[in-house]
């Protein structure tokens, strides 16, 4: 499969953030058609989303020039860039992107991965209870605001289009988490619903196996519970009392004993054989990778999850696709 | 005050969070949502178990046991977090999408939709007679967006599986984790059901863009795993994450980690991001085991000793006051907030990030907002999640013209209703 898309083609995006986020938001846009150039950054992992866009030096001359006549500019309200955005056109739409926010008690305080997470993401929640809690790790909180934030600019932008009038768009790193899917959203409903804050846990809601297990030539990830027992017992076989009471494999004897026997059957096969069996039953066992051989794998590979680069480097596809309806079959 | 999907009408057959999270933005956004389920079929991964009892609920753990007032009652699936928390906005109309009868009914609905999403399990479109070309049929200006774990075809195509797994299929896991421990004791998360929603967000919003220049709708399909790899981009590779995870710890900054302070379970988050931060949290903290003139270098090779002077700091101070202390002295530092405590957070109330939605059995609870905010519209904050087929009548009736006769004879034999048979 062939991940493009061309639905922003024709949109002139200015980003001016010293960040991950803003470059994020970018990239994003770029892999929806629309025309970006951003300003360099020191941070290695910048080269990962330039792909596409033009990168100049945040002085360059010519980047005035380009403000006054883009549709959306995006900024991290930095004094050093203030000059550029207000150079705008009227009918911009101007995304700005902050640890805190652009109003209220902690506006113009700073941020980073690991504190916006902190702050508003479910960190409170991750990891064991007789330890420090995790933060996500990397960029990926930055990618995610920058994620957001080209959602935000996607859509001020149609409505800009059509109406004529520009906008400002405020993103909130605390608040994107505070919104995010990643538990923390459903986590503060339940407290509303409840009071009771969520507890530190390692995610896993099953006392059986559940995680990334090795297999004879990899990892697996695998996700098992109680309805699932039998279905495992009649795969793996051997082992008849669970069959036919899968409640003895939730507890103490018998649990030790049947997670001992996946463990087991699951390091014998190779990794192929290990999901093709068990997706064929409805066991949701999955490849699990490293960040080191995920690039590599056949099956991401196969469905174009995995492409080369500008600079003849591997990395994933956006993992959007979009076909016109006249060119579906 | 206009909204940027005003006028836009979107199907929803979208199922657990990171797809119905999609839809609830598009709602915010203005878009009408109409939620589109079967009776017949029991969504427990959305909805939870059919029967719960209320003694049980706390021992649920944490993405299950979010019953309102800890009381699942007769009715678990109306008064469930899950089911609840990217509902609001959406009409809700219950329709069997395999009879003759409802099949008419949601043909008629795709004729009068600009989007239709679904997040289903590989196939489900295709097994009931909806396969893309039969709905651009129907309708050739129809956005659908197709949001698969893996693809839609292909050998990922048969791959069935939830978020944290889909996480280890991109290695992600890889990116954090406590040192020494299995993987299997890692912690999960689910962070690519939060990626899916901002991407198919943008993904629709450009497909609608086009589709006003050239009058075709289009096919989306949003690889749930390929979009959150992406977001992992700068992580790949072997040289680039040759080391296992360390907690907290970051190559680019230092310090850089968790800390505890004063109370129980009661931590601070510090990422000193430059020379300049370093400086200024050696001046507020004072004591440091390294100059102020510390390279980062420097500042790494000594995160032992760092992490130890400045958790004994924060360990004998109150996390907020921490915070601020830091933060005034310009080092970027966040208390870890807990739930309760975002939920009464000032700055959060200061700028109305929380919504107060008032539902039906409910009555009004708080719920988190949009993850930004523009200045020229809000979002209308008029309803919480809606009954199951609260709307039949006001969909059915007012969208496709059906009379009394025709809701009766439909309620009659059981396709539309406000309970799971």
């Amino acid at each position: 499969m062939r991940w493009t898309a061309s639905g922003l083609a024709g949109v002139r995006v200015v980003d001016l953030t010293a960040g991950l986020d803003g470059l994020f938001c970018g990239h994003r846009l770029r892999d929806l058609g629309a025309d970006v150039t951003t300003t360099s950054r020191g941070s290695p992992a910048a080269t990962s989303f330039t792909d596409g866009l033009r990168v100049c030096a945040p002085d360059a001359v010519g980047l005035a020039a380009e403000v006054t006549v883009a549709d959306i500019v995006v900024d991290d309200d930095r004094a050093a860039t203030a000059a550029l955005v207000a150079l705008r056109r009227a009918g911009a739409v101007r995304v700005v992107i902050t640890a805190f926010g652009r109003s209220g008690p902690y506006a113009g305080y700073t941020g980073s991965d690991l504190t916006i997470d902190a702050f508003g993401g479910a960190v409170s929640s991750t990891g064991h209870a007789d330890r420090p809690p995790l933060a996500l790790g990397g960029h990926l909180v930055a990618t995610y605001v920058g994620a957001i934030a080209a959602a935000a600019a996607t859509a001020e932008w149609y409505l800009a289009e059509r109406t004529g009038v520009g906008a400002t768009v405020d993103v909130s790193g605390v608040e994107a988490m505070a919104a995010s899917m990643d538990r923390r959203a459903l986590q503060l409903l339940t407290c509303s619903y409840t009071g009771w804050d969520a507890e530190r846990s390692d995610g896993s809601a099953s006392p059986l196996v559940t995680g990334v297990l090795p297999c004879a030539d990899g990892l697996v990830y695998v996700s098992l519970y109680g309805w699932h027992v039998r279905t495992v017992c009649e795969l793996i076989g051997g082992m008849p009392a669970f069959e036919e009471r899968p409640a003895l494999a939730l507890q103490e004897p018998g649990n030790a004993t049947f997670k001992q026997a996946v463990r087991d059957w699951v390091a014998a096969r190779p990794r192929a054989a290990v999901v093709g069996e068990a997706q064929a039953v409805g066991w949701p066992v999955i490849p699990a990778n490293t960040l080191a051989s995920a690039l590599d794998d056949p099956w991401l590979d196969e469905a174009g999850l995995v492409q080369t680069g500008v600079n003849g480097r591997r990395r994933p596809a956006s993992g959007i696709s979009i076909t016109p309806a006249t060119g579906v079959a | 005050m206009s909204r940027p999907l005003d006028g836009v009408r979107v199907l929803d057959l979208t199922v657990v969070l990171s797809g119905t999270s999609v839809t609830m933005a598009l709602g915010d956004l203005g878009a009408d949502v109409i939620r589109v389920e079967s009776r017949h079929h029991y969504p427990s991964a959305t909805k939870g178990p059919r029967r719960v009892r209320a003694e049980g609920v706390e021992a649920l753990g944490n993405t299950r046991r979010g019953y309102a007032d800890r009381d699942p009652g007769d009715e678990p699936w109306n008064r469930f977090a899950v089911a609840n928390v990217n509902a609001r906005e959406k009409r809700s109309v219950t329709l069997e999408i395999k009879s003759d009868a409802g099949r008419a009914a949601f043909m008629g609905l795709v004729a009068r939709a600009d989007v239709l999403a679904e997040n289903n399990a590989p196939g489900f479109l295709e097994r009931r007679g909806y396969a893309p070309r039969q709905l651009f049929d129907v309708n050739p200006r129809l956005v659908l967006l197709r949001m698969p774990g893996g693809a839609t075809d292909g050998p990922l195509a048969e791959i069935r599986g939830l978020g944290p797994a889909f996480e280890a299929f991109a290695g992600l896991r890889d990116a954090r984790g406590y040192p020494g421990l299995p993987p299997d004791r890692q912690p999960d998360s689910m962070y690519m059901d939060a990626t899916t929603g901002p991407a198919a967000v943008a993904a629709v919003v450009a497909a609608l863009r086009e589709r006003d220049r050239t009058g075709s709708g289009a096919l989306i399909v949003l690889s749930q795993l390929g979009v959150m790899m992406d977001h992992g981009a700068d992580l790949y590779g072997a040289d680039r994450h040759a080391d296992p995870p360390r907690e907290n710890w970051s190559s680019e900054m230092a310090p850089h980690g968790i800390y505890p302070c004063s109370g129980d379970d009661e931590w601070l988050a510090v990422s000193c991001r430059s020379d300049d931060e370093w400086r200024a949290l050696a001046d507020v903290v004072g004591g440091a085991p390294l100059a102020t003139t510390a390279a980062l270098a420097e500042r790494l090779a000594a995160t032992t000793a760092l992490d130890a002077w400045l958790g004994t700091w924060t360990a004998a101070r109150a996390k907020r006051d921490a915070f601020a202390r830091l933060q005034h002295g310009g080092v970027t530092a966040a208390p870890v907030m807990r739930e309760g405590e975002l939920l009464t957070d000032r700055h959060l109330a200061a700028r109305e990030f929380f919504l107060d939605l008032d539902h039906p059995l409910i009555g009004v609870r708080r719920t988190p907002g949009p993850a930004w905010r523009s200045d020229r519209w809000r979002i209308a904050a008029e309803r919480a999640a809606p009954l199951l087929g609260e709307h039949n009548d006001e969909v059915l009736g007012d969208l496709l013209g059906y009379d009394q006769e025709q809701l009766r004879a439909l309620r009659d034999s059981g396709e539309i209703g406000t309970g799971y048979t």
